[in-house]
């Protein structure tokens, strides 16, 4: 560290100058070794990311006097989204940055070098929310990892103070200190996912194996108690009361068997025929036994595109699947008059985001999705509710089994396809299920069930 | 906004030295309430010393105010158009209509732990009750004691961003550190905190400036610990402190404060300017205990000196400053440091005097404080021995 410089003794013009250089030099010394410490000693806390990222826009803002200081990561397709940032105000904290071409975040992270940016106030390549901030000076720079950009660093002064080309300097070589601990950061949050849920998916499969040997026990035992039951019916006179007794078991035996099967349905163990399906035909038809199934005031909308939207499906599950999110929905608007929107739709697969109530670690494949959005504008749910919405035998209705959403989300993952929620308190809930379409056609699909004696005829014969 | 907009403001200021509370209270706050011609005060602001009976003073002064939202705190002496109350002095009342104003205030008091969160929550609660507006300004005030006052800024700062003014002051009790008050219409709150959310239609700004020159060499913080500077340049903080102003001995406990009060530390900033920061005393293990907030490991610091004129001669500048971004501005608020009323000693009411003169017919108000609040450009938004001011 430096602590003093000699400056020789005071002497003519030629010394002073050389003195003022030499004073000016060390200035700069001094401030950058000290901005490149205090970077050193936060990115070297042991601490959460979050908390580090937190700490190093705050000492950035403080060295470089800069209003925002923002560090930005991809989340394509909606852009950029703020990893840490101060000066933002907390409106603004959760809106997408743009990285539209052209733009200054485009041009850092393409060209992998700082951008300093005067007269940012008039400055189309300057990103809108900055500008509504007032920016008027700023500096873009790349957050470089060993393979990728990982994000952009901006700082943006609310005045018309500069940033220079010693600052950019400076930011840079901070930034890559910046993008190193990222790297780090990111591959340390992958691995501990990876096996969290792994761990997860252990237990899940070990869980979901006991529970389904179970409900096939009970369901086996069930169908015994059934057979009995009708057999002791009929051993009765008409009109003997053992004969309402027996009813009466008999219902509740019904009942328990349909609660193993809702099980089973959920662990994806109930192997119904998976055949070509047209979930715009399937959703058509179950209308007006879904518009039954809801309270007095409630109406059901459907949203149905004129074509065909073909999944590989068992048209049993899925009817079940299309009962259970209606009949939630309607649940959630008993005490409200107004609609639910029942659509289909066909999404890319980038548009498809992982479930975060299926653990397996399940991606989209490459293919499109169809997705089956039912959609409220009842009670909603707070984020603890929506946390446990899908485990079975969870439920906030008096009446309640707590299997509804779970056979949901058993039967998606059961089609290869995943589910998700938007819900808010008051606001209501929207559910969309995905399923990947199959490629072919209704024709395709009329010769893909011929298919098995296609091949049986061209199969090579071996004559002795 | 117009400034015909702000003409409509009525601005009434009164004090009273009266030793009893409530009379006190009832006399400082009739005489701020005469000059609004019988409107009904929007904001109440109330300055005054620790010596009173505060619920009795808060209580004469509201059965004047009636429920109209009140606002302040105990400090070092209070400056009211003009005069100087030092300490003991009495009570000092602002009482002021909305115009095109909006006042909402939110406190919280005995605060422990995270006074960043602490910021955020009281921030967006004035701002929710406020209402949105193009423009406004936070004024904050809190107690001296409550720890690191610029994690409670830097949390305010979060919510508003930079197109919000952020000013305001620590709540002292006349120099003794032992226990400082806030008030909130009623209420005396301890170990609190306030945010004065002023919505406006077009931008405050808050204007600030110390003083104070550099006279040691640039130093790096290697080592801070919770409000203490542990070391600097890897050796004792109080140590290289002493060796900064050439002493040849260590300083003695009771000789620390007469000496550090005249010799802060400024934090160095990009261009070169400092924001100040006191060391009000130093520890057994060698450690400096600063005054409100404490510069971060790996900050440059300088030791700075200043004279009473040096001081004295930036008030013309501050007031200036605050009355040109605001153009007919109806009252300046203002929060001088109450180290820097120690220091100017007998000519202590000079300050209040040179304020008023330069802000001419607009009236000045404020108090001594033991930390000022002024974000000008980053984060760092607190200050110590400094001057600041935001005219509305």
């Amino acid at each position: 560290m430096i602590t003093q410089v000699h400056v020789g003794a005071y002497g003519g013009p030629e010394r002073r100058v050389a003195r003022d250089k030499a004073l000016a030099e060390y200035r700069t010394a001094i401030r950058d070794t000290t901005r490149l410490n205090r970077l050193f000693a936060i990115l070297s806390e042991p601490a959460q990311l979050a908390i580090v990222v937190d700490r190093v826009v705050l000492a950035l803002s403080e060295m470089f006097a800069a209003d925002i200081v923002v560090l930005l990561r991809p989340a394509c397709p909606e852009g950029l989204v703020p990893l840490g940032a101060i000066g933002l105000p907390e409106e603004l904290v959760r809106r997408p940055f743009s990285c539209a071409e052209g733009g200054y975040a485009d041009i850092a992270t393409q060209d992998r070098v700082p951008v300093l940016v005067e007269n940012a106030l008039g400055d189309p390549k300057m990103d809108p929310q900055f500008v509504e901030l007032g920016v008027e000076a700023a500096a873009w720079l790349p957050i470089l990892g060993s393979q990728a950009v990982l994000g952009v660093l901006v700082l943006g002064r609310c005045q018309p103070i500069l940033f220079d080309r010693s600052d950019a300097d400076m930011l840079m070589a901070m930034a890559y200190r910046i993008g190193l601990v990222l790297e780090r950061a990111q591959a340390e949050e992958a691995r501990r996912g990876l096996e969290s849920r792994l761990r997860h998916a252990e237990k899940a499969e070990s869980l979901g194996r006991m529970a389904g040997a179970i409900a096939h026990h009970f369901n086996n035992k069930l169908t015994a108690v059934q057979g009995s039951l009708e057999l002791a019916l009929d051993d009765l006179e008409t009109g003997q009361d053992a004969r309402i007794e027996i009813a009466n078991a008999q219902e509740a035996t019904r009942q328990a068997s349909m609660v193993s099967g809702m099980m089973l349905a959920y662990l994806g163990q109930s192997f119904g025929a998976r055949e070509p399906l047209d979930l715009v035909v399937s959703c058509r038809e179950a209308l007006p036994d879904l518009t039954r199934s809801l309270p007095v005031g409630v109406r059901l909308r459907a949203e149905l595109p004129d074509r065909t939207l073909t999944v590989r499906a068992s048209a049993v599950e899925i009817r079940q699947v299309l009962a259970n999110l209606v009949s939630n929905a309607g649940e959630a608007m008993a005490a409200l008059e107004g609609q639910i929107v029942l659509s289909v739709r066909e999404v890319p697969a980038a548009q498809v985001v992982p479930s975060p109530f299926l653990s397996n670690g399940w991606t989209p494949g490459a293919g499109p999705y169809a997705c089956v959005e039912v959609s409220d504008r009842g009670s909603g749910m707070d984020p603890q509710t929506l946390q446990n919405a899908f485990d079975p035998f969870f439920t906030t209705k008096f009446t309640g089994r707590g299997l509804g959403l779970p056979v949901v989300l058993g039967v998606v993952r059961a089609h290869h396809g995943t589910v998700t929620v938007e819900s808010e308190p008051g606001r209501g809930s929207t559910f969309r299920v995905f399923l990947p379409l199959t490629v072919s056609t209704p024709q395709a699909a009329e010769s893909q069930k011929a298919g098995p004696e296609a091949p049986k005829a061209s199969r090579p014969t071996t004559k002795r | 906004m117009n400034d015909t907009a702000l003409e409509n403001v009525r601005v009434g200021t009164g004090m009273s030295g009266l030793k009893d509370a409530l009379e006190a209270g009832k006399a400082a706050a009739t005489a701020a309430v005469d000059p609004l011609a019988g409107e009904a005060p929007a904001l109440v602001m109330v300055f005054a010393t620790p010596r009173y009976d505060l619920p009795a003073l808060l209580a004469g002064i509201r059965s004047v105010t009636g429920t109209a939202l009140l606002i302040g705190a105990t400090g070092s002496g209070e400056i009211i158009k003009g005069q100087y109350l030092g300490f003991g002095g009495g009570v000092g009342v602002l009482a002021m209509t909305s115009g095109p104003y909006r006042f909402e205030a939110a406190s919280a008091g005995d605060i422990v732990g995270d006074l960043d969160k602490a910021g955020q929550t009281l921030a967006r609660a004035s701002r929710a009750r406020a209402g949105s507006s193009p423009y406004a300004a936070a004024l904050l005030i809190t107690d001296s004691l409550l720890g690191d006052l610029q994690q409670f800024v830097q949390g305010v700062y979060r919510i508003t961003g930079p197109k919000v003014a952020i000013v305001g002051g620590a709540a002292g009790d006349e120099q003794r550190f032992v226990q400082s008050s806030v008030f909130h219409d009623g209420a005396v709150l301890h170990k609190a905190a306030l945010v004065l959310w002023i919505a406006s239609e077009r931008p405050l700004r808050v204007a600030t400036r110390h003083g104070w020159e550099p006279i040691g060499t640039p130093l790096l913080v290697t080592r801070a610990e919770g409000t203490e500077i542990a070391e600097l340049g890897g050796r004792s903080a109080a140590a290289v402190y002493e060796d900064q102003l050439g002493l040849t001995a260590p300083l003695a406990p009771e000789a620390f404060w007469p000496t550090s009060i005249l010799h802060p530390f400024g934090l160095i900033q990009p261009d070169g300017a400092h924001v100040i920061r006191v060391a009000r005393s130093k520890t057994d293990r060698g450690t400096l205990m600063i005054q409100g907030c404490v510069p971060s490991v790996g900050s440059a610091v300088q030791v700075m000196g200043g004279s009473v004129d040096s001081l004295l001669g930036v008030t013309e500048d501050v007031v200036g400053a605050a009355l040109e971004a605001q153009p007919g501005a109806q009252v300046l608020v203002t929060f001088s440091c109450a180290a820097r009323a120690m220091i100017f000693g007998e000519r202590a009411s000079e300050e209040a005097q040179r304020l008023q003169a330069a802000a001419g017919a607009v009236p000045t108000f404020g108090f001594y404080c033991c930390a000022e609040f002024a974000r000008t450009a980053g984060v760092l938004g607190t200050h110590n021995a400094t001057l600041t001011a935001v005219a509305l």
